[in-house]
């Protein structure tokens, strides 16, 4: 079913392939130039040659010899390698010529040597749409990262992200938590096995047993810095449309959107507050620059990115509300709350309420998931 | 005239054979005791350990032969250089070194003996061994003091201790102190006090032929009491300042976290003007502390003021704690006893430090073990400890809440490493936390000044005086089968907490706590002593203990 990458991928990639190869083993402490004798005596492309000792199948493989240690030995180690960290499914690789690469790759100009990835590929024969965005962004940002994320998954649009705080796991959470059909896909700067931020262990783990997690690394690479430029061109080449939610004026989400741009994708952002520092950025792209029109159109809602995707929104999401209506007085906190970091004290402030009814108020708004308090700070939630 | 023969009373030394074992060590001999092996002196004296006054008799043997100055007794270090500076001392005040074999013994042999303290007692031993002062010169008396090459006396720390406990071992001895600290010595006003300049004063009024100089005019001293500033300069941090107050009424630890500059050191150098004043039998306490760690006593009425101690973040473990190998010197927390221990920059501390507070904090005294001996201290501070919230400390303030603040610029890693520091299980000692947030303009520009410190400090009072007609000094202590007897709680609160022991958000330890704090709102507020708890103040005590730092994951996550 595979077909071998190496007549056919130019030279860059073949380079960019061997150095995949190269780590792999490395994080596996077999050698590559046993690898290659692996490969050369079970007459297998490189690739599928990973593939098998990747699943620990080592039938292809000619019978055990070498000082004390099988090819099945070695398939297993390598089967653990890959295992490790990653979950029951393992990791899979998808390289250059595989079915599907070219509906996906085809086209562009610099497309990764190979991947590895957990979960299905079928994630990406629906729409996609990349929603990135700071990971420190403010209550509001990742209140409308999560809608957006819940409406396009309504609609059956795949949500493209990058698994990072703030922004990118509002929107993936969205994606998770909405009935909808369209899939989560989250695109690593790191191996399957590791999670970074690893907090997201949980997320990461939910988004490849319902969708996709795609990767240009060998499993155990843990978090470095140059990996997440790259990381950022391969989500602007798997989705088909990227939406900046909240971005700062240096974000990693303006290196998506200029990705995005060079191959011809369309960008939205979504307009903020001028005064918002965490926005800068995206309100940033909205803005005509030197005569020349915007980078980015407005997302006021999800319907502006399904109409760019041309897909009939299928339900919208419901207006109602499971949470209990706040009183009169809880409300008015509610209101001077908006959807800002507030302290107690300035609360009490806004409102001319006495400390204990006030905290007596914030705790039943808390109690009924109106609120949420961290670090200090009270901040709106969203439905 | 060192070698003449002295007459010597012989009853004394059946008197000294004849001294009841109750004491330990045996106290007051002066007696010198010749015999064809030579001359014996003993001079009552005291040392420090700890903030104990510890008796030490200093015998002092000479004897022919080939002239040498031997001490016996496990000195330490300084206590053994006391040879050079008595040598010297006596030679400079006018007397003659005997020319004669000397053996110096500290009693009891088994202590280690630590410091210069002991010199003054070794001086007046050998004069007394040699003949140069008659014995009953020193029957009776005590000496302390330690001396310079020049002959002068010198100040030793701890004198409060060493005058209250040799006192208290024999009423009527007569005790010589340091002419400087004399008046630190007649804090606890009791006692037969001499004070001694110079050895060669201090002879010459031994042998009657100077008088003993006047004790110093005390009695329009006034205790100097450093001013801690007013909580009416601090402009609005209303729940700033309700910590504050529930901290001072309930005897609850208090975190303040913070932006720089947002006032967290004002407000905690403030919660001193709001605690009440020392009871004597506190003063006495927090002088005997004080006096042992060597720190200035002013004037001599008692401290009425809590004290105040804000170590710096640097300190080591023993400067915390209190400690040394020899003499065990009290640490800030015992510095801090009945005050506040202020710990700003509390993240910048040594995890292991912040670590060895917790027990003492529980127990509210020190132990103290070394090889040789342990000592217990008192530690019973009010904790403050303030933070940044990361380490450039502008994390998590939104934009506009501060004019002009910078945005943190903290790597997700470093910040999470600050965190993570103060997360240990000191962090659940603090029942109050609050954020503290730069003051609003108008807040600081209006001239409304803020409540005064005194009208808080009555509330304070009326608060604690609640707590002692429950059996305990403050509502923090209250423990077990009191805490379920005076805190009652109302349905409607009894809601609120049953939510959050369900979601995991309190635990038992932590229910505990709040209702404690609850119980202090309520006394501020001016509620019964047997009220039960409304919603109110349990939703404040709540409110009071919610998490004001970071995540140690970080906590932006969606």
């Amino acid at each position: 079913m595979m077909a071998s990458c190496h007549d056919s991928a130019p030279h860059a990639d073949h380079q960019r392939h061997e150095a995949l190869v190269e780590a792999f083993v490395s994080s596996s402490g077999l050698g590559a130039s046993r690898l290659r004798s692996v490969q050369r005596h079970s007459e297998l492309s490189l690739g599928e040659t990973l593939e098998c000792l990747s699943i620990g199948d080592a039938s292809p493989f000619p019978s055990p010899r070498r000082r004390g240690e099988g090819w099945g030995q070695l398939a297993a180690r390598f089967h653990d390698v890959c295992r490790s960290g990653v979950g029951e499914a393992g990791c899979r690789w998808w390289l250059a010529g595989d079915p599907g690469w070219s509906a996906v790759f085809g086209a562009d100009d610099d497309p990764p040597a190979a991947l590895a990835y957990a979960g299905s590929l079928d994630a990406l024969l629906r729409p996609r749409v990349a929603i990135v965005g700071t990971r420190s962004a403010s209550a509001a940002g990742l209140a409308f990262a999560r809608e957006l994320g819940a409406a396009v998954s309504t609609a059956g649009v795949a949500v493209v992200s990058g698994l990072a705080r703030g922004i990118d796991g509002a929107a993936h959470r969205g994606a998770l938590g909405s009935d909808g059909e369209g899939p989560a896909v989250g695109v690593l700067g790191t191996g399957l096995g590791v999670a970074y931020p690893s907090e997201h262990r949980d997320l990461q783990a939910s988004v490849a047993a319902s969708g996709l997690v795609l990767t240009e690394y060998e499993p155990q690479r843990g978090p470095r810095p140059e990996a997440f430029p790259l990381r950022n061109r391969i989500v602007a080449q798997v989705a088909q449309v990227v939406v900046v939610v909240e971005s700062g004026a240096s974000g990693g989400s303006l290196l998506t959107v200029h990705e995005a741009t060079m191959r011809g994708r369309p960008i939205l952002a979504v307009p903020n507050n001028p005064l918002l520092r965490s926005a800068a950025g995206s309100n940033g792209l909205l803005r005509p620059l030197e005569g020349a029109p915007p980078v980015a159109m407005p997302c006021h809602d999800p319907a502006d990115v399904l109409a760019v995707l041309d897909v009939q929104t299928i339900v919208h999401a419901s207006d109602d509300d499971p949470r209990m209506e706040p009183d009169r007085r809880s409300r008015s906190v509610l209101d001077a709350l908006g959807w800002d970091a507030r302290t107690t004290s300035w609360l009490a402030a806004a409102v001319a309420m006495p400390l204990g009814e006030m905290a007596r108020v914030l705790a039943s708004l808390e109690d009924e998931g109106w609120i949420v308090h961290r670090s200090g700070r009270w901040h709106r939630r969203p439905r | 005239m060192s070698d003449e023969p002295i007459e010597f009373d012989g009853a004394d030394d059946g008197e000294d054979g004849g001294e009841d074992g109750g004491h330990q060590p045996s106290v007051p001999t002066s007696t010198p005791v010749v015999s064809a092996g030579g001359r014996l002196a003993s001079v009552l004296s005291a040392q420090l350990i700890g903030i104990s006054g510890l008796a030490v008799v200093v015998e002092v043997h000479a004897s022919d032969g080939v002239p040498s100055f031997t001490i016996v007794g496990q000195p330490d270090g300084a206590c053994r250089e006391a040879r050079d500076r008595v040598r010297a001392a006596l030679l400079m005040s006018g007397f003659a070194w005997p020319q004669r074999r000397l053996t110096v013994n500290l009693a009891p042999a088994t202590m280690r003996k630590v410091g210069a303290g002991l010199d003054l007692a070794i001086a007046v031993a050998v004069l007394v061994a040699d003949g140069q002062l008659p014995p009953d010169r020193v029957r009776g008396r005590a000496f302390v003091g330690e001396l310079g090459l020049d002959g002068t006396v010198r100040r030793i720390p701890g004198i409060v201790s060493l005058v209250d406990d040799l006192l208290h071992d024999d009423p009527n001895v007569e005790l010589v102190v340091p002419a400087s600290t004399v008046r630190e010595a007649l804090l606890l006003g009791r006692g037969n006090l001499r004070s001694a300049s110079s050895l060669g004063g201090l002879i010459g009024c031994l042998q009657g032929i100077d008088p003993w100089p006047e004790p110093p005019d005390v009695s329009d001293d006034r205790a100097a009491d450093v001013s801690s500033g007013d909580l009416a300069e601090v402009r609005g941090q209303p729940l700033a300042r309700l910590g504050l107050e529930v901290a001072a009424a309930g005897g609850h630890h208090l975190l303040l976290a913070g932006p720089p500059g947002s006032g967290k050191s004002m407000l905690a150098s403030r919660l001193v003007s709001v605690l009440p004043d020392l009871s004597h039998e506190e003063s006495v306490e927090v002088l005997r502390v004080h006096s042992a760690a060597g720190l200035a006593v002013h004037g001599v009425r008692l401290p009425t003021r809590p004290p105040f101690r804000s170590p710096h973040h640097t300190a080591s473990a023993v400067a915390l704690l209190g400690g040394g190998s020899t003499a065990i010197r009290p640490g800030e927390i015992s510095c801090a006893h009945r005050g506040v221990l202020f710990l700003d920059e509390l993240g910048e501390f040594t995890p292991f430090v912040l670590d060895a507070l917790r027990q003492p904090l529980e127990d509210g005294s020190i132990r103290i073990s070394r090889a040789a001996l342990s000592v217990t201290l008192p530690a019973l501070p009010l904790v403050v400890a303030a933070t940044n919230p990361c380490p450039c400390g502008w994390w998590g303030v939104p934009t506009g809440e501060v004019a002009g603040s910078p945005s943190c610029r903290c790597s997700d890693a470093s910040r999470a490493r600050y965190v993570r520091r103060l997360a240990g299980p000191l962090l659940d000692r603090f029942d109050i936390r609050v954020l503290v947030t730069p003051p609003d303009p108008d807040d600081l520009l209006s001239n409304a000044p803020g409540e005064a410190s005194s009208v808080v400090a009555a509330r304070v009072f009326a608060a604690r005086t609640l707590a002692r007609q429950r059996g305990v000094v403050v509502n923090a202590a209250l423990r077990g089968n009191d805490l379920r007897r005076w805190v009652p709680i109302t349905t409607a609160a009894r809601k609120l907490v049953e939510a959050r022991l369900r979601s995991g958000a309190l635990t038992a330890r932590g229910l505990d706590r709040v209702r404690r704090v609850a119980r202090t709102l309520a006394d501020l507020r001016g509620d019964a002593i047997e009220s039960v708890l409304d919603a109110d103040v349990i939703a404040l005590a709540l409110e009071l203990r919610r998490p004001v730092l970071p995540d140690a994951a970080n906590g932006a996550a969606a």
